[in-house]
């Protein structure tokens, strides 16, 4: 076996190019192109989980705990494509492109999660976005998806200069970009000089950034425009990748360096997490478009999962790790579930647009069901182990007036998932609803996992806490 | 010799303007590009006035790094701009209002 470290990147880098050029010359074949893909996203998750690990590099780092999430973020690609690759033959948009786009940003997400030096963090997170820019706008026949592109392009693009400024503070005054080393300076700190408020002030910027990135709640107004005006298969990419790739930034950028500044970042994620609830569970309540309530959905579960990182225990880590992956799970099965349901042969946009589904697909209808009673909290499915985690850790933080606001959201977002499943159920329509297949396995392994998760929790417990200890000792 | 507050704040001062013309700007996209750049511009300033000062070249090859990226980014920025304009005919910011709930 050859001493190549970065095995699944460069597979992926190389796959890509070769996608590109056999695409150029086999243009009829799109479904042949197209197992090449997949076939490439098997190997590179074959060789992410046994991956070398590097002891110390400075700018580029590989553990158990990346290579985890790599093959998390592989294995979660492989399904978002698969669901994509239908939807696309169906709205008659089939490009091969789209998928090279993707795996770009896919490298773009892994490089985010190994990056141990800032400038490998900003080359990561441009390559994700530049690749989601040309996403977004991918559906260039419709006004709405290329007004999602401009928009998100001028907010992304800004919030990557909000990034670069708070990194060229970091930079200044520590002298470092290597996490390490800012680490080793930051321990020498003096509380009343101007380095330190300086490095405050840099922290605060890339904080901000991230969460934009992140889709938390002061930095929100773009989520659901995008989601909105977008694809579903590229609402699907841009639920689960990024945030997955976000969520490992915040935890390696802020409890390896930045721990030592904790007072600085905490109070500012906690009140970035409750707001992000507060308001996703709100806003939510008045939407018609599926599309934007599984937004607003997605801003109150990122609540979630920011808030249980700002408590800084080992309970709220453990919490929101173990949230980042049931809302991946959860927000893949729900979109997954909406990319096959047509009506009009158009995808769907209007909740109503559902009424009656029941009679129809009572397969279809029975997936809905149990995504949104996950999504709701409901006790036997996953959700409420992850809920239930996040307000476990809040209390034992004793943050009990939040937990009691976090507790009563909860109960107000059911309102609208219940709302969904009313109108599959108790509504009626006269015009027909289709799917393009009656069954999908793995849309059926997808939703089913929601169940067996739930019923035997510790199946992913094990796997968290696992994560866990791998984590602290990185950390240490 | 000049100290090196004056850079900082010049560039902080460029920062704040370019984050004032994406808000303040009512009329063209383009002109949000351009302030997109002058926002870049000014972080690179500050890098290299802070890796000149401390005497290490990491701030210059990080410029370097921020200018490709950049580059790219505005030619997809572009990109982006004719598509919309082929579908909407207009490039002003007060017509990005359809996507709305």
């Amino acid at each position: 076996m050859l001493n190549i470290l970065f095995i699944p990147e460069i597979i992926l880098s190389i796959g890509v190019m070769i996608i590109i050029l056999f695409d150029l010359f086999f243009q009829k074949q799109k479904g042949l192109s197209f197992t090449l893909v997949q076939f490439l996203l098997l190997i590179a998750a074959y060789y992410s989980l046994d991956n070398k690990f590097s002891p110390s590099y400075s700018a580029y780092t590989l553990n158990e705990f990346t290579n985890v999430f790599k093959f998390i973020l592989l294995v979660g690609s492989l399904t978002i494509f698969h669901y994509t690759y239908k939807h696309l033959k169906f709205l008659k948009i089939l490009k091969i492109e789209y998928f090279t786009i993707s795996l770009l940003g896919l490298i773009g997400t892994m490089i985010m999660i190994s990056a141990n030096s800032l400038l490998m963090l900003y080359l990561g997170i441009e390559l994700l976005s530049l690749s989601l820019y040309a996403l977004i706008g991918f559906n260039k026949k419709s006004s709405l998806s290329s007004e999602a592109a401009i928009k998100y392009y001028v907010l992304g693009a800004m919030s990557s200069g909000i990034l670069l400024f708070g990194i060229s503070l970091i930079y200044g005054f520590t002298g470092s970009i290597v996490y390490d080393d800012i680490a080793s300076q930051l321990i020498s700190i003096d509380m009343n000089s101007v380095d330190y408020i300086a490095i405050v002030f840099g922290i605060i910027f890339i904080t901000a950034s991230l969460c934009f990135k992140f889709g938390a709640a002061p930095f929100h107004m773009w989520v659901p425009d995008i989601y909105q005006g977008s694809l579903i298969s590229t609402t699907i990419l841009l639920s689960t990748l990024p945030k997955i790739a976000v969520f490992i930034v915040f935890l390696k950028l802020y409890f390896i360096p930045f721990i030592l500044l904790r007072e600085v970042w905490s109070d500012i994620l906690i009140f970035v997490g409750m707001l992000s609830i507060v308001i996703g569970s709100l806003f939510a309540l008045t939407q018609e478009n599926i599309k934007r309530l599984l937004a607003y959905s997605a801003i109150s579960n990122i609540g979630f999962i920011i808030l249980s990182l700002g408590l800084i225990s080992v309970d709220g880590i453990h919490a929101s790790l173990y949230y980042t992956v049931v809302y991946s799970l959860t927000a893949l099965a729900s979109f997954g579930i909406i990319t096959h349901i047509t009506s009009n042969s158009n995808g769907i946009e209007k909740i109503t647009d559902l009424a009656g589904l029941s009679k129809t697909h009572p397969y279809f209808a029975f997936l809905i069901l149990i995504t949104m009673l996950s999504s709701a909290g409901i006790p036997p499915l996953v959700g409420f182990h992850a809920k239930l985690m996040v307000i476990k850790a809040l209390v034992s933080s004793s943050y009990i007036i939040l937990s009691i606001i976090v507790v009563i959201m909860t109960v107000v977002s059911a309102y609208y998932y219940l709302k969904v499943i009313k109108t599959i159920y108790f509504d009626n329509r006269e015009d027909l609803i289709s799917t393009f297949s009656n069954s999908d396995i793995i849309l059926s392994i997808n939703v089913l996992s929601l169940i067996a998760l739930g019923i035997f929790p510790y199946l992913l417990f094990n796997l968290t806490s696992y994560l866990m200890r791998i984590f602290s000792v990185i950390s240490i | 010799m000049i100290p090196i507050s004056y850079y900082l704040i010049l560039s902080t001062i460029i920062f704040t303007i370019s984050i004032a013309g994406i808000f303040l700007n009512r009329k063209n996209i383009l002109v949000l590009l351009m302030s997109l750049e002058l926002m870049f511009l000014s972080v690179n300033f500050n890098l290299i006035t802070l890796g000149n000062y401390l005497g290490d070249l990491t701030g210059q090859v990080f410029v370097f790094f921020v200018l490709t990226v950049v580059a790219a980014e505005s030619a997809i920025g572009l990109a982006l701009l004719i598509v919309l304009f082929r579908s909407k005919k207009s490039i002003d910011v007060d017509d990005l209002s359809e996507l709305k709930g």
